[in-house]
């Protein structure tokens, strides 16, 4: 089980009400953090997923720090989120 | 004419004439208007080794065929010779004055000379007056707009002023209007402190005559509908029309790249919880301010800052240029402070970017030892001291004490005090630099290093990348790389073609002229509604390739120009921090700049010269600079030593 670091910045702060959060996360992708994050803070799906295609939109972003690697932006609810990653949300 | 107005007011203030002429079709045709006209002017009016800050150097005020309409804004281009580096600056700056031009019926307004004595124009449409400002010189921008304003009599006239530190002359002021929009980094403020010149209002009360309303509402459709609030598919457009710029240091911390320290760090933990936007848009904004026809309707802010230690501030305020130049480079987290900052700096007319720079400078020297408390007239100048800034600020306008050190800017600053200090003295071409950080992306780095300002990150797209599936295939195929390739941002593979293709873009946008920040979505890339819109205002027919062709024209008259002033390849550079200093931590830690590749890759992408860095013969014929490729030939001796 994963435990990342959750950034959120602009709206998405103001669903999770909060800047920052440390998360252990019952699954490895992103599409089980979204949920997650649906459950504890609701609003988060709505924001990410394109309810026609259920996949993210590319009105928001997601930026991810991986270790040693440089930030990048994740594209994809299937991709894989790893112990250590800071995930940014805007 | 359509679109344009085809005529430039010419100010001569040595003899307080003034005088209309027309614009040739063709110079409009080549260099559309506002950046691209004005440096036409500039480049054949400028005598080669002029003075910046002598009579002969022109202030030049331009707009664009696209002003006055709902696509303009209420943009517009400030030039002249910089007295920062010698060469030309270009400043673009916003709210109302821009469409007021437009509508008195001038493409541009040129100030040559020097007045006897201070003085403030008043343009009404024809009419051109010339008004005694030996009682406003010495007076704040705030205090200068509003006493001008009520002179005339009637607040609808848009004002653009300097402060003190365009009086003194000092490379960091720029003109500022409307309580806080700020133009011509480089010193155009001192350029017009350098005519006794004060103020400028002006009014209009004309029209703009658009030569196909249909095909126009056709274009503005297209390029609102990639700006709409709520239908928008571009992660940048809502939060820049909620809380304009000041969202920026959460992206650049999730990149570790906000700069911190001079630029020894990139990330500024404590300071992003203080000054991250989401805290400033709650607590302190008090209203929303858009430009002229701007579709981001809150994209700047009048803050109200009731519990402020060094009393109630309501101001103007702030972008990303703050919370990064002033906030994170000088250590500066108390909110407040940063606030007090910010409005001393645009009462005075300085820029709070060259200033913030500056101020990282004096505090890694205080911090080494190589500046002491004695050197900086008994203020501790030490990390996070704001009040120290604030001091220091104002001695800076009246070149007063320490002040006298540092008015020139971070490069002569750096001079002054030598004993190593040049090192870490951060400016591009003697322009300080600015806030992206060229190590989290490769292409800021080349863009500053090539940029014939210098480190100025406004001629470029800040690197907030294109989202590519918004963007038509056939518009892909069409650029010269691949675009989801040199989007890679810290790789140097490809950042040659694209840094080429954002300054050509920027300069079509700039000339137009229509907000840098409209161009999200498809129109990132593609600019065929911007040539609809040209063709829809002026009846002549533009493609997206002309428009395209236009602005590489532009930026090879910009680079000629600083050819004759003396420019040599080794002026396209960075600071050796960026080029020997890794980031220690954070999202993009670990990498310095590979420059040298990426220029030789750019000036192969411009067909320059490899060695030199000058536009060959051939490129400017192609773009039909045939006087200017003459002019260079000219100059061949001197070039070679």
């Amino acid at each position: 089980m994963p435990r990342i670091v959750c950034n959120y910045g602009l709206h998405f702060s103001e669903i999770a009400q909060m800047f920052q959060e440390r998360v252990e996360l019952p699954g490895k992708h992103l599409k089980d953090l979204v949920h997650w994050l649906e459950e504890k803070h609701q609003g988060f799906q709505k924001e990410l997923i394109n309810p026609a295609t259920g996949e993210l939109m590319t009105r928001n972003a997601i930026l991810i720090q991986r270790g040693e690697e440089n930030t990048g932006v994740v594209f994809s609810l299937e991709s894989e989120l790893r112990d250590g990653d800071i995930l940014t949300f805007f | 004419m359509k679109g344009w107005k085809g005529r430039v007011l010419r100010i001569d203030l040595t003899h307080q004439k003034a005088t209309k002429a027309t614009i040739q079709e063709h110079t409009l045709l080549s260099f559309i208007g506002g950046r691209g006209l004005n440096m036409k002017i500039l480049y054949d009016e400028v005598p080669v080794g002029a003075d910046p800050l002598g009579p002969q150097n022109p202030l030049i005020f331009g707009v664009g065929p696209l002003n006055g309409t709902p696509i303009g804004m209420g943009r517009m281009t400030v030039t002249t010779k910089s007295p920062a580096t010698g060469y030309f600056m270009e400043g673009n700056s916003g709210k109302f004055f821009a469409p007021n031009m437009k509508f008195a019926g001038y493409d541009a307004i040129v100030f040559s000379g020097k007045a006897d004595r201070p003085v403030y124009v008043v343009i009404k449409d024809e009419q051109v007056e010339f008004r005694n400002a030996s009682h406003l010189w010495g007076k704040t921008t705030f205090e200068t707009e509003a006493a001008v304003k009520a002179e005339i009599g009637d607040d609808t006239f848009q004002v653009r002023v300097i402060g003190p530190a365009g009086e003194t002359l000092s490379p960091l002021a720029t003109i500022i209007g409307n309580n806080g929009n700020s133009g011509g980094r480089g010193g155009a403020g001192a350029v017009m402190g350098s005519k006794n010149l004060k103020a400028i209002a002006i009014k209009g009360t004309g029209g703009v005559d658009i030569a196909n309303p249909g095909l126009f509402r056709e274009a503005l459709d297209e390029i609102y509908e990639e700006l709409n609030f709520l239908s928008t598919r571009d992660p940048y457009v809502r939060p820049w029309q909620i809380y304009g710029t000041m969202f920026v240091p959460v992206v650049t911390s999730a990149y570790g790249a906000y700069m911190t320290k001079n630029a020894r760090e990139g990330l500024f933990a404590e300071g992003l919880t203080e000054l991250r936007g989401e805290r400033i848009q709650k607590d302190y904004v008090a209203a929303n301010l858009a430009d002229f026809c701007c579709p981001y309707a809150s994209c700047i802010h009048w803050l109200e800052d009731r519990k402020n230690p060094y009393g109630d501030l309501c101001f103007q305020g702030i972008q990303a240029g703050t919370q990064i130049s002033i906030g994170a480079m000088c250590g500066v987290k108390d909110v407040h402070g940063v606030f007090k900052i910010h409005n001393v700096s645009n009462a005075l007319g300085l820029c709070y970017i060259s200033a913030g720079t500056l101020f990282a400078w004096v505090m890694e020297a205080y911090e080494k030892g190589i500046l002491t408390q004695e050197d900086t007239d008994g203020i501790p100048m030490t990390w996070g001291n704001h009040e120290g800034i604030v001091q220091m600020l104002h001695k800076i306008a009246h070149r007063e004490g320490f002040g006298a050190v540092l008015a020139d800017g971070v490069k002569k600053a750096s001079e002054r005090v030598g004993k190593g200090s040049e090192a870490f003295a951060l400016h591009v071409k003697g322009l300080d630099f600015t806030a992206i950080e060229p190590r989290a992306f490769f292409h800021v780095g080349l863009a500053y290093a090539v940029n014939d300002m210098g480190a100025d990150h406004e001629r470029i797209h800040v690197p907030y990348p294109p989202v590519i599936s918004l963007i038509d295939e056939e518009v892909l195929r069409d650029l010269p790389f691949d675009m989801k390739r040199v989007w890679n941002r810290q790789s140097p593979e490809g950042k040659g073609q694209l840094v080429k293709w954002m300054f050509d873009t920027r300069a079509v946008l700039n000339s137009l002229e229509t907000c840098v920040f409209t161009n999200r979505g498809k129109l990132y890339v593609d600019f065929r509604p911007y040539a609809k819109a040209l063709t829809a205002a002026t009846g002549v027919e533009f493609s997206d390739k002309d428009l395209l062709k236009a602005g590489e024209r532009i930026i090879n008259l910009e680079r000629s120009f600083n050819v004759r002033e003396g420019f040599r390849r080794k002026e396209d550079t960075l600071p050796r921090r960026f080029l020997e200093e890794p980031i220690p931590e954070g999202g993009s830690k670990g990498k310095v700049v590979p420059l040298d590749q990426m220029i030789d890759d750019y000036y192969a992408a411009r067909g320059w010269d490899k060695e030199t860095g000058i536009p060959t013969q051939e490129k400017l014929h192609d773009l039909g600079l045939i006087d200017v490729a003459a002019d260079l030939e000219k100059y061949k001796a001197k070039l070679k030593t």
